[in-house]
C-alpha cells in the first residue's frame, strides 16, 4: 500500500504539470491566497479570472439517496434491485488467467473520506409526503416482475441518462460562462451556465433540467430547475420518482486540485416533507486511467426486445 | 492475507471511480428468476458492446439439433478495468453457462455463471480451480 | 487578457491565416492560386479578428452547425419522398461527387439505400451518428476547447466526443469495444486543428443514403477558421475494406450567434421507444 502512495505522489506531481499548462501559470495567484489544500502535493489551481481551475478527469463518490434502513414493508419489491446482475456485472476481481487482478487502488482517494450519502435528515430516512409515499408504493408494486407497463419500467433499463450523476469518469471543462461535465456512462452531460442567464420557460422539461451557477470564492453554487420528475436519481434500494416541482441545489467546494466536496439538496414539496441533502466528493482518476471512454447504451441494448418480445 | 485484502478492496472499490459504472437495474425485469437455465456449448462469438456484452454459444440439444443461444454479461467498460478483454473469450471454447431465461422467451438468457471445462469460472471472484 | 506572443510569431500566424483564408472550398468551386508568401512580418487585419486562446491557438469554442443536406446524402441528390418530410435536394459535399466503392461494397450501399427508411442507424433509429456524420447532421453542436482536450457535444442523440490534444497514447484502447463516436486525437498544424479518428464502430452510416464503412475506417478531420464565424471543415475518409482509395468531404460550418444559445437535451431514441412500447405489455 505504501508503495502505491509513494508512486502516486510522484505521478501526482507529473500530473499536476500536465493539467497545469503555461496557459495560466503566469496568472496563477499565490497558493497563500487559496484555501489550504489538505493532501500533500495538492495545490490550488486558478483560471486567469481567479476562479478555481477544476478542469480534468475526476471520479465521483456519493450524492445519492440510498436510505440507511428502508422500511421493509414498502420496499420488498425494490429488493430486486439488490439482486446480483449475473456474470461480469458485479465486482470482478479475477483476471483472464484466473489470477487475482491487481486491486485498482484509486491513487487520489482522499483519506479520511469526506462524508457521502444522505446527511440531512440525520437518520437517513427519506421524509416522504403522503403523496410521495403513495407514488413510491405504486412503483414498488408495479415495477417488477414483470413491470406492469412501460411507465413502470426503470428508466435505466430504457437508457435514459441518469441524474444528476452518471458513473465512470467525468471530464470537467470550463470556459467563460459555463462549467461542463462530460460523463462516461451513457455520454451524459451537464452544463452549469455561469453567465447570469435565467432558467428557461418552466414548461421546458428535461431529464437533466437546466442548471445555472456562480462562484462564491472556492465554492461553485448551482441551481437546477426544469426537471422532468420521471428522471431516475440513482438506483439502489429506493426508487423515488419525483414530481415536477423538484429543484436541485448544489454546492461544490474546491479544496485543491485533488479534492472537491459537494452537497446536493433535493427539494420537492410534493414528494418530501422537507429538503433532503446528500454529500459526496470528487477526486482525480488515476494517471494511467482511461479518460472516461464512450459507454453507449441505446446502441447495444436489447432490453426492450427482451422485456416486450419485439 | 494481502491477496485477500486486495480482493476485498477490489470488490468494494470496483473501479478506480468508486461510483458504479452503470445504474444497477433490476435484471428481473428482463430475465425470469423462476426459469433457470444451464447450458453447455461452444462459444461462437462475443458481442463486445456496451451496455452489456453478449456471449453467443451453440448448444447441441438432446435431439442433436444445434441451437444458438445469446447470454447477457457485464459491460465491457467495467470488465476491461479488471483486466479482461475480448481476446480472453475465444470462440471455440466450450463453456457451461448457468443463468436465467429472458422473459420474452427464445434462446436468450442472462449468464449468471460461466464455467470453463477445467472448472474455472470466467469473470468470477474465485480463482480456485474446481470450485463449486 | 491575452498572453503576449512575440511579434515574429504573430506575423507567422498572420501569414498562415492569410493563405488559408483565401482558399475557398465550397462544393464546385476551385481554389484560387495560393498568394505569394508575404515578405513582411506585418499581420493581416483578419488575423487579429480570429478568436484565439491565451496560448495563441484558434479558439473554436462555441456553437456551430453545417447548413447542407449531407446527413441525407453526401452526394448530389434530388428530393425524394422517403419517411416523413422526405429527403430535401442538395449538392453533395464529396470532392468530385464520387465515392470510390469496391464493386462488392457498392452492392452493399445499394442494399442499404433500398432499406434506408428502416435501417439508417441515424434518422431511422436515432443512434449515435459517428464521425463525420455528427458534424453534418442538421442540428447544432458545441465545441468546448481547452489546451489538453476538446469536447464536442452534439444536439443529435446527445452525442459526445472528446479529442485528446495532450498526445496520450492509444495503447490502452486495445481490447476496448469500438466507439460509435470513435477515438479522436488532435494536434495543431499551424492554425488548423487536425483530428485523427480511429476505432469507429462499423454500424454507423455516413448518411441516410446508405453510404457506409467498416471497422477499419480512419477519418482525418481538419478544422480551419475562414473568418471568426465560419470554419472550413474537411474530412478525409480511408477504409481499405470498402473503398479503393481515400476520398474527402468538405463544407463550411456556421457559427450560431443566437444570444444565450444552448443545446437542449434530446434523446430521440428514448422518444421512439416511448412511442413504440407505450401500449405494450411486458412479458
Amino acid at each position: 500500500m505504501r508503495k502505491h502512495v509513494v508512486l502516486g505522489a510522484a505521478i501526482a506531481a507529473v500530473t499536476s504539470a500536465w493539467l497545469t499548462l503555461p496557459l495560466h501559470a503566469e496568472r496563477q495567484r499565490p497558493a497563500a491566497a487559496a484555501a489550504a489544500p489538505a493532501a500533500p502535493n495538492a495545490i490550488m489551481k486558478r483560471l486567469p479570472d481567479g476562479t478555481p481551475d477544476i478542469r480534468g478527469t475526476w471520479a465521483r463518490v456519493g450524492g445519492g439517496l440510498n436510505e440507511a434502513n428502508p422500511p421493509d414493508s414498502e420496499l420488498k419489491a425494490f429488493g430486486v434491485l439488490s439482486e446480483p446482475q449475473g456474470f461480469g456485472q458485479g465486482p470482478v476481481a479475477a483476471g483472464p488467467g484466473g489470477e487475482v487482478a491487481e486491486a485498482r487502488v484509486p491513487k487520489y482517494m482522499p483519506r479520511p473520506r469526506p462524508p457521502q450519502g444522505i446527511i440531512d435528515p440525520a437518520d437517513r430516512l427519506l421524509p416522504y409526503t403522503q403523496e410521495g409515499r403513495a407514488r413510491r408504493l405504486d412503483y414498488a408494486k408495479n415495477m417488477c416482475c414483470p413491470a406492469k407497463s412501460l411507465a413502470y419500467l426503470e428508466l435505466s433499463t430504457r437508457c435514459a441518462p441518469p441524474q444528476p450523476w452518471a458513473g465512470g469518469g467525468v471530464h470537467v471543462m470550463q470556459r467563460p460562462g459555463q462549467v461542463a461535465l462530460l460523463f462516461e456512462a451513457n455520454h451524459h452531460t451537464r452544463v452549469f451556465y455561469t453567465d447570469g442567464r435565467p432558467h428557461p420557460n418552466p414548461n421546458l422539461r428535461f431529464f437533466g433540467g437546466h442548471s445555472t451557477g456562480h462562484w462564491e470564492g472556492n465554492v461553485l453554487v448551482v441551481d437546477t430547475t426544469n426537471l422532468d420528475g420521471r428522471a431516475y436519481f440513482g438506483v439502489g434500494n429506493t426508487f423515488p420518482p419525483f414530481s415536477r416541482e423538484l429543484h436541485l441545489s448544489e454546492r461544490f467546494t474546491v479544496l485543491s486540485d485533488k479534492l472537491m466536496t459537494f452537497v446536493l439538496t433535493y427539494a420537492d414539496p410534493k414528494t418530501f416533507t422537507r429538503p433532503v441533502t446528500s454529500a459526496g466528493f470528487f477526486y482525480p482518476v488515476n494517471d494511467d486511467e482511461e479518460l472516461a471512454p464512450e459507454l453507449s447504451c441505446h446502441e447495444g441494448s436489447y432490453a426492450m426486445q427482451n422485456i416486450f418480445g419485439f | 492475507m494481502r491477496k485477500t485484502f486486495l480482493l476485498i478492496a477490489a470488490a468494494g472499490l470496483f473501479l478506480s471511480a468508486a461510483a458504479p459504472l452503470l445504474a444497477h437495474h433490476a435484471f428481473s425485469a428482463e430475465f425470469d428468476q423462476a426459469k433457470p437455465i444451464k447450458l453447455t456449448g461452444e462459444i461462437t462469438k462475443l458481442e463486445w458492446t456496451n451496455p452489456h456484452a453478449w456471449l453467443l454459444i451453440d448448444v447441441k440439444g438432446p435431439d442433436g439439433k444445434v441451437v444458438p443461444w445469446r447470454l447477457e454479461m457485464g459491460a465491457p467498460n467495467a470488465l476491461l478495468r479488471s483486466g479482461w478483454s475480448r481476446e480472453d473469450i475465444k470462440p471455440g471454447l466450450t463453456v457451461t453457462v448457468s443463468g436465467f431465461l429472458a422473459r420474452a422467451g427464445g434462446s436468450i438468457g442472462n449468464a449468471f455463471q460461466v464455467r470453463l471445462p477445467d472448472g474455472r469460472d470466467l469473470f468470477a471472484a474465485s480463482s480456485v480451480k474446481g470450485a463449486k | 487578457m491575452r498572453c503576449r506572443t512575440s511579434s515574429g510569431f504573430r506575423s507567422l500566424l498572420g501569414v498562415g491565416i492569410a493563405i488559408s483564408s483565401v482558399v475557398t472550398v465550397a462544393g464546385g468551386q476551385t481554389a484560387p492560386p495560393a498568394p505569394r508568401a508575404a515578405a513582411q512580418s506585418r499581420p493581416t487585419p483578419r488575423a487579429n479578428q480570429l478568436p484565439r486562446t491565451a496560448d495563441g491557438k484558434p479558439d473554436f469554442n462555441g456553437f456551430w452547425q453545417a447548413l447542407n443536406t449531407a446527413a441525407w446524402d453526401i452526394q448530389d441528390h434530388s428530393s425524394s419522398l422517403v419517411s416523413f418530410l422526405g429527403v430535401p435536394p442538395g449538392r453533395g459535399v464529396v470532392e468530385g461527387n464520387e465515392i470510390p466503392y469496391t464493386p462488392a461494397a457498392l452492392e452493399q450501399k445499394k442494399a442499404n439505400f433500398a432499406k434506408r427508411a428502416t435501417d439508417d442507424p441515424g434518422f431511422a433509429k436515432c443512434l449515435l451518428p459517428g464521425v463525420p456524420r455528427a458534424t453534418y447532421m442538421p442540428y447544432p453542436f458545441e465545441i468546448i476547447q481547452d489546451p489538453t482536450m476538446i469536447g464536442i457535444r452534439y444536439a443529435f442523440a446527445r452525442a459526445v466526443r472528446t479529442i485528446d490534444l495532450a498526445g496520450r497514447s492509444r495503447d490502452w484502447l486495445k481490447g476496448w469495444p469500438d466507439f460509435w463516436m470513435g477515438d479522436s486525437r488532435g494536434k495543431w498544424e499551424g492554425d488548423t486543428l487536425v483530428v485523427d479518428v480511429r476505432k469507429l464502430d462499423e454500424r454507423s452510416w455516413f448518411d441516410h443514403a446508405g453510404n457506409f464503412h467498416s471497422d477499419a475506417l480512419h477519418v482525418v478531420e481538419r478544422y480551419t477558421f475562414i473568418d471568426r464565424d465560419h470554419i472550413q471543415y474537411e474530412a478525409t475518409i480511408d477504409d481499405p475494406n470498402v473503398f479503393t482509395r481515400p476520398w474527402k468531404m468538405r463544407m463550411p460550418l456556421y457559427r450560431i450567434i443566437d444570444r444565450n444559445f444552448e443545446l437542449l437535451e434530446w434523446d430521440c431514441r428514448f422518444d421512439q421507444d416511448s412511442d413504440k412500447y407505450k401500449d405494450a405489455i411486458p412479458k
